[in-house]
């Protein structure tokens, strides 16, 4: 009968404690959490797809290196999808069919309309992206997405309001482009307006990329109005409408929705974006504090990030969010348990990166702040409160 | 060497297979086609959908195009006019996916009938422009006559069913759209055999001629704009069970380049440069995206930056092309064909 040596028994005991220390490990090691992104890095809309694909890769980073969601690390998978639907539509179906995939950051209002059928079929996986559509904002249509701010609309009434209030019966023109991005706010700034008792003097429509703009410079000219809001364009025509007026020797105030108040922008126009006033769901005070932003900060230092960045990050951190109180509730992550626990957000502190506590109404965020852009610092100054657009208004 | 292929009758000569080997080729092909599925990955289904509802596309204008020598850039109107025909129909009315299918057709082919007046007064830049003038008519239209298009916010399309089974997902989709591809791209082919497709091509090689040996330009350039608008239509209403959200930006005049794009590719005034046109145009841009994506476990930010380089390698892959094979991949693959058939001579 073969004896078993001391020495070898120890070596045995050692060896079966690096065995059930090793697969102990391989099994207490929770699986990653993948999430899927179609965002535009090529094409028109790449300058904020690029910024907006940073902004939650950089969350998730920060995620990830403080635990991850229940211990499980995330897995950030991006595609480019040109701006394209189709794109988009084939983005979604790959990384879907490669790996379950709860939450899926979209890059249009085409794309999340486009995919909202399969959307609600599968079940599986809710939606989030770059789309403010007002259309988006409506759970019984669209039951499985979030818009991470205030919609167009509550953005044109975020505007509005801060007008309303800085000057009774002012005079506003609206500037927007021929597209269903463009036309969005539109019918509900006519009614916002009315209410407020704000004088719109004259709707122009541009085609979105427009350059020649002169002969509706002279329009706005006519009316003088006190302010200017446009909508619906990706950097141009907003440059050549603000250095032609102010060479025209106009004193109107111009705005704009989320993408049209960008710092890129505001850059470009040098001298004549001066004063320059848009809306953003997000925090550029630089008084700022709170967990996430110090966290935005620390990730970019010497960086100037844009709003598609702050969008990027905030939809991973409701992502993040949405998946944590899921889990914690030991729930399986499926689209009717995560919307549930996303329509649970209510007062929600985001860490700084929004200057109030949030809640979810319909399916937007719908708090916002009127910023002004100086020229002499190069950045976004808040020039209003944080103003909140109830669901009743 | 192929031998043995001597014809004795001119039907025979005609036949739209003229070797046992092509036979068995198409034998092939439809196998593959039918066995396609078995491999499973929903994504591939996907793609395979959209490249034969692009191969339809591609085929519609290139009867136009390739075979009857018109230019048209609002070949993605008539696409949108038949998306529009499928979501109204189907959403409003709930009538069957076939039907549904040929009103797409029709109402494009009426359509392009109209658009295709201009052709007897106009050729070449002149048309081309014309053409797209009507397809900005047409995006007025899809904006503004809300009761029937909705508008701004578009028309959601119902889910395919045939049958009672639902085509929610691209592998049911697949066995609507495949045979409906199959069928129309030989019915393009069998056209070129037929007298309307011999009057098409004397047309394109020089009208005036044409008219002095009695073909009538009126009805047969009009007749060529209303089968290749039916292509169009078709392609759009399966476009629209695809996606199943038509909206008025869901077919801008960059899609008509993509098809313009896709003929002289492929090969204009071949099926098969078709074919190949739609294919390379589909999926060339997702293998280099694939050839991206292959490289984030090392460069997790490879998305960002070979985004752009993707895009120039298209480009210059479409510019090359033009330059080194200016009749398209139909003409590599009549090479490969005739090296294999006389091999081993060489020619």
């Amino acid at each position: 009968m073969t004896r078993l040596s001391r020495r070898a028994f120890h070596q045995l005991g050692l060896g079966a404690a690096l065995v059930s220390t090793a697969s102990g490990r391989a099994f207490a090691q929770a699986p990653e959490l993948v999430i899927g992104a179609a965002n535009p890095m090529s094409g028109v809309f790449a300058f904020a797809g690029v910024e907006g694909f940073e902004g939650g890769r950089d969350h998730f980073e920060f995620v990830n290196k403080n635990g991850g969601v229940a211990g499980r690390r995330i897995r950030y998978v991006n595609e480019d999808s040109g701006y394209r639907v189709d794109n988009a539509v084939a983005i979604f179906t790959r990384i879907t069919s490669q790996h379950q995939t709860p939450v899926f950051f979209g890059d249009s209002t085409g794309f999340q309309k486009a995919i909202n059928p399969e959307l609600n079929r599968r079940g599986t996986t809710v939606m989030a992206g770059a789309s403010f559509a007002s259309e988006i904002d409506n759970p019984q249509a669209f039951p499985n997405q979030w818009i991470p701010g205030p919609n167009y609309s509550d953005q044109m009434r975020v505007l509005l309001r801060y007008i309303a209030s800085q000057k009774k019966g002012a005079s506003v023109v609206f500037v927007h482009s021929d597209t269903e991005f463009g036309r969005d706010p539109i019918a509900a700034g006519e009614a916002e307006a009315k209410r407020l008792e704000l004088n719109l003097v004259e709707k122009i429509v541009t085609q979105p990329g427009s350059v020649d703009v002169s002969g509706d410079v002279l329009k706005i000219r006519r009316r003088n109005p006190d302010y200017v809001i446009f909508h619906g364009y990706v950097l141009q025509p907003i440059p050549e409408f603000m250095a032609q007026a102010r060479q025209a020797g106009m004193t109107s105030k111009f705005m704009g929705t989320f993408y049209s108040t960008d710092t890129v922008l505001m850059n470009r126009a040098g001298a004549a974006a001066d004063g320059y006033m848009g809306v953003s769901a997000y925090n550029f005070d630089p008084a700022a504090t709170g967990t996430q932003i110090d966290a935005i900060r620390a990730a970019n230092a010497g960086k100037t990030r844009t709003h598609a960045y702050y969008q990027g990050w905030t939809n991973a951190m409701l992502a993040v969010e949405v998946l944590k109180r899921t889990l914690a509730a030991n729930e399986e992550l499926n689209a009717v348990n995560m919307m549930k626990h996303a329509r649970s957000i209510k007062n929600y502190d985001t860490g700084g990166v929004v200057g109030v506590p949030i809640t979810m109404t319909g399916n937007s965020f719908p708090h916002g702040r009127v910023y002004q852009y100086s020229a002499a610092d190069k950045m976004l100054k808040p020039a209003s409160d944080w103003i909140t657009i109830s669901a009743s208004s | 060497m192929r031998v043995g292929t001597a014809k004795e009758s001119y039907a025979a000569d005609e036949g739209l297979f003229k070797t046992d080997t092509q036979k068995v080729w198409f034998g092939l092909l439809l196998a593959a086609l039918v066995l396609y599925p078995l491999h499973g990955s929903n994504y591939w289904m996907f793609l395979a959908v959209l490249v034969m509802i692009n191969v339809i596309s591609t085929t519609g204008l290139n009867i136009l195009t390739g075979y009857t020598g018109q230019v048209s850039l609002g070949h993605a109107a008539f696409m949108a006019v038949g998306a529009y025909t499928v979501a109204f129909f189907d959403g409003r009315f709930g009538t069957p996916v076939l039907l549904n299918l040929v009103l797409a057709g029709a109402v494009a082919a009426g359509i392009g009938y109209l658009v295709g007046l201009p052709s007897l007064r106009i050729k070449g830049l002149y048309l081309a422009i014309a053409t797209l003038a009507a397809s900005v008519i047409l995006g007025f239209v899809f904006l503004n006559w809300t009761p029937v298009t909705g508008g701004l916010r578009g028309l959601n399309v119902p889910t395919a069913r045939i049958a009672g089974i639902e085509m929610a997902t691209p592998d049911r989709l697949y066995w609507l759209v495949m045979p409906i591809c199959v069928v129309m791209v030989l019915a393009a082919k069998n056209l070129f055999r037929t007298r309307v497709g011999r009057a098409f091509i004397a047309i394109r090689d020089r009208d005036i001629s044409a008219e002095i040996i009695g073909i009538s330009l009126f009805k047969y350039k009009l007749m060529s704009f209303a089968i290749s608008s039916f292509y169009a239509g078709v392609a759009g209403g399966l476009w629209a069970y695809l996606f199943r959200v038509v909206t008025p930006e869901s077919f801008p005049a960059l899609a008509s380049i993509f098809f313009l794009a896709a003929v002289i590719v492929g090969g204009a005034g071949t099926i098969v440069g078709g074919i190949f046109g739609a294919v390379f145009m589909t999926l060339i841009p997702e293998f280099l995206k694939l050839s991206a994506t292959a490289l984030v476990p090392w460069f997790p930010d490879a998305s960002i930056y070979l985004a752009p380089v993707r895009n120039i390698i298209f480009g210059l892959l479409i510019i090359g092309f033009l330059i080194f094979e200016p009749m398209g991949l139909a003409e590599m693959w009549r090479r490969t064909r005739r090296y294999f058939a006389l091999w081993p001579f060489r020619t």
